[in-house]
């Protein structure tokens, strides 16, 4: 045992000292450029949010979300000097219960130690013509609408469900709830940490999951002032409903 | 090496063919419109997207008579604006579909190309985008914008149109930009007032025009809002209609506590047709507005100093009203190019 051990140790320091030679040769001169894919899920705590379910907020009160959906857009990387590789001119729709993703090709290999984004649309694209984009585009007109006619803007992000608002919580959901967040003071910038590496060698994903269940803490959904419609004129409200979206996300 | 050359040129000559003869088809059938404006009226910019054109307008005209445009194809915006009334609705909350109501009154449609924005809080910046507010609409036409563009992509006539005025396929650039088009046409400028304005003195009566100095008295103030050739600066006021409103007005686009109640300032061209009046269509009649102005309004917060008791007398409203009665312009509400 002891002899074969022996015998065996040079080869072994040799073939890593080969191997990371040859892999210190790879990433200073021939990793070219690679693709990153970043994918967009929501989800409640766990799983995949299921539109039927009936959750309890933090007081009690029971809830269902049978919609969520919302915009990314200023999608950027930043690596470990600091420098930002933004996704430039792409906007994303997130939807439950599909895929939702955006890809770069071409970035700089390395190592990326940030991911920012926007969740809603920068005040120039807020401002623009939805029926100027073609139809399968983010910005496009959407079934259901993420678009005020009547205040043109986009709907930042668009969270819908029935509440119990008895007196006693007794579990009746007899109330409709519309969350509709959006307008320029609302655009949600979110940082995240992040550990990927770049390269063509490399099949580069990063997962951002959106935890639903973060989303009505410290939000009562009972109260007058909180089963509201379009919610930007309710600052208070907004503002709580909003930073809890930028706390929502995660990288997985 | 002959026939290659031969298909060559058949191939060639084909390109040039299918190339030059389908645009040449188009323009055929188009042509530039030419927007005649009243005299004294300023130039009306236009956007470069959607400029002018023959067809663009007569599609624009048959959209906005089209009831394929609500949900259950019941109600088009033709139904809520009615040319007879200077495209205002006669009742104070028009009905959508299914009888739903709104909340507001229908406001009158000329001379649009004008406004800055449109609605009575001004959250909307141009006619195209205006568009995709009555259809979407819950109390109107309730419709996604996408369904009502897919519906109305399958008339084959529409499909035909879009294709000579814009050059595209049927889909929601061209469903806004021909009702803009179309909307943009409609111009009314030619009251007794107007002809009087450009110098025919006989066109008002002596009462319309002691009633036209005191619209524009220091005393009255009208003109301070009603101002310029459309009679709106489309300033947001409050003219003091109630202490407190169900409708914050501009305030819903702003959040700004300062616009709460306020209200686009309307023009008063045609304002003898557009009864009911103010933007929940609470005043039935003109003389009751005067009153509503003579007596100086409810005390809200945020009512302009200018709405005041006026202690006007009764020669003095009727002169008002004589003068209010001459801007109605029976040219607009009778040409058959806006009817369907
Ligand atoms: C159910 C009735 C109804 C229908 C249908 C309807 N409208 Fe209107 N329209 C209104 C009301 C009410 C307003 C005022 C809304 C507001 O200010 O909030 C209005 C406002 C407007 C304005 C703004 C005018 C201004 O001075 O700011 C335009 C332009 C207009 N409508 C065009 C249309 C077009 C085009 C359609 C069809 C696509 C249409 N409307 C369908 C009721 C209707
Ligand atoms: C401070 C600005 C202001 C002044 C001054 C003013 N108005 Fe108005 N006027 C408005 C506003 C704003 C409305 C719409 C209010 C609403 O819809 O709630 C209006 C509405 C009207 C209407 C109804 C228009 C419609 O289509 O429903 C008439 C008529 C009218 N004004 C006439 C007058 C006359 C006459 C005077 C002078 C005695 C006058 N106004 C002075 C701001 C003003």
């Amino acid at each position: 045992m002891n002899k074969f051990f022996n015998s065996i140790a040079p080869l072994i320091l040799l073939v890593s000292l080969l191997f990371s030679v040859t892999s210190c040769d790879k990433e200073d001169d021939q990793e070219g450029p690679g693709d990153v894919e970043v994918t967009f899920s929501n989800k409640y705590a766990c799983c995949a949010i299921n539109h039927s379910d009936v959750h309890q907020n933090y007081n009690g009160r029971s809830y269902t979300i049978a919609l969520s959906q919302y915009y990314i857009s200023d999608l950027t990387l930043i690596d470990h000097d600091g420098a930002e590789v933004p996704f430039t001119g792409q906007y994303l729709l997130v939807k439950s219960g599909t895929e939702n993703k955006l890809q770069l090709s071409n970035l700089p290999a390395g190592h990326y130690h940030q991911i920012k984004f926007n969740v809603g649309v920068d005040s120039v694209a807020n401002h623009a013509d939805p029926s100027t984009y073609g139809a399968t585009n983010a910005l496009a007109p959407q079934t259901p609408s993420m678009h005020w006619s009547w205040n043109s803007g986009y709907i930042f992000f668009r969270m819908e469900g029935l509440v119990d608002t008895t007196a006693t919580k007794n579990g009746t959901l007899d109330f409709p709830y519309f969350y509709h967040l959006g307008t320029d003071a609302y655009l949600m910038p979110v940082v995240l940490d992040l550990d990927l590496e770049v390269g063509d060698s490399k099949d580069a994903v990063v997962k951002v999951n959106m935890d639903a269940s973060t989303l009505l803490t410290n939000i009562d959904l009972g109260g007058v002032d909180e089963g509201g419609h379009s919610i930007s004129g309710n600052a208070d409200l907004a503002g709580r409903f909003s930073t809890n979206i930028k706390n929502s996300f995660s990288v997985e | 090496m002959l026939n290659g050359k031969i298909m060559f040129c058949v191939g060639f000559c084909l390109v040039l063919l299918a190339s030059s003869c389908k645009p040449d088809d188009s323009e055929q059938l188009d042509s530039p419109y030419n927007l005649v404006l009243p005299a004294g009226f300023p130039p009306m910019s236009i956007p470069a997207d959607n400029q002018l054109t023959e067809v663009r307008i007569e599609l624009g005209k048959m959209l906005f008579f089209d009831k394929a445009l609500s949900r259950d194809s019941s109600v088009s915006c033709g139904s809520c604006h009615l040319q007879s009334h200077a495209f205002s609705d006669v009742v104070n909350i028009s009905s959508g579909i299914e009888g739903r109501k709104g909340m507001r009154n229908s406001p009158p449609l000329f001379n649009l190309g004008y406004h800055p924005y449109f609605f009575f809080d001004g959250g909307v910046p141009t006619l195209e985008l205006q568009v995709l507010a009555p259809v979407q609409d819950v109390n109107e036409m309730d419709h996604e914008f996408p369904f009502a563009v897919q519906r109305l992509a399958q008339n084959p006539t529409y499909q035909k149109m879009a294709q000579i005025a814009y050059k595209r396929d049927f889909d929601a650039f061209v469903l806004t930009r021909a009702i803009g088009a179309f909307e943009r046409t409609l111009v009314s400028g030619n009251s007794a007032y107007d002809k009087y304005n450009n110098g025919i003195t006989s066109a008002l009566n002596e009462s319309a025009k002691r009633g036209l100095a005191l619209f524009t008295s220091e005393r009255l103030s009208c003109s301070g809002c009603h101002s310029g050739f459309n009679f709106t600066n489309y300033s947001f006021q409050n003219n003091g209609l109630y202490v407190q409103y169900p409708d914050s007005g501009r305030m819903r686009v702003t959040t700004l506590p300062e616009d709460r109640d306020k209200f686009k300032v309307p023009s008063l061209r045609n304002i003898a047709l557009t009864a009911p009046y103010m933007h929940d269509g609470s005043i039935a009649t003109l003389p009751d507005v005067v009153e509503h102005y003579d007596n100086g309004g409810a005390a809200n917060p945020n009512k302009d100093p200018r709405i005041k008791p006026l202690t006007l007398t009764s020669q003095e409203k009727s002169d008002l009203l004589e003068f209010l009665y001459s801007l109605t312009d029976n040219d607009f509400i009778t040409n058959p190019d806006y009817a369907p």
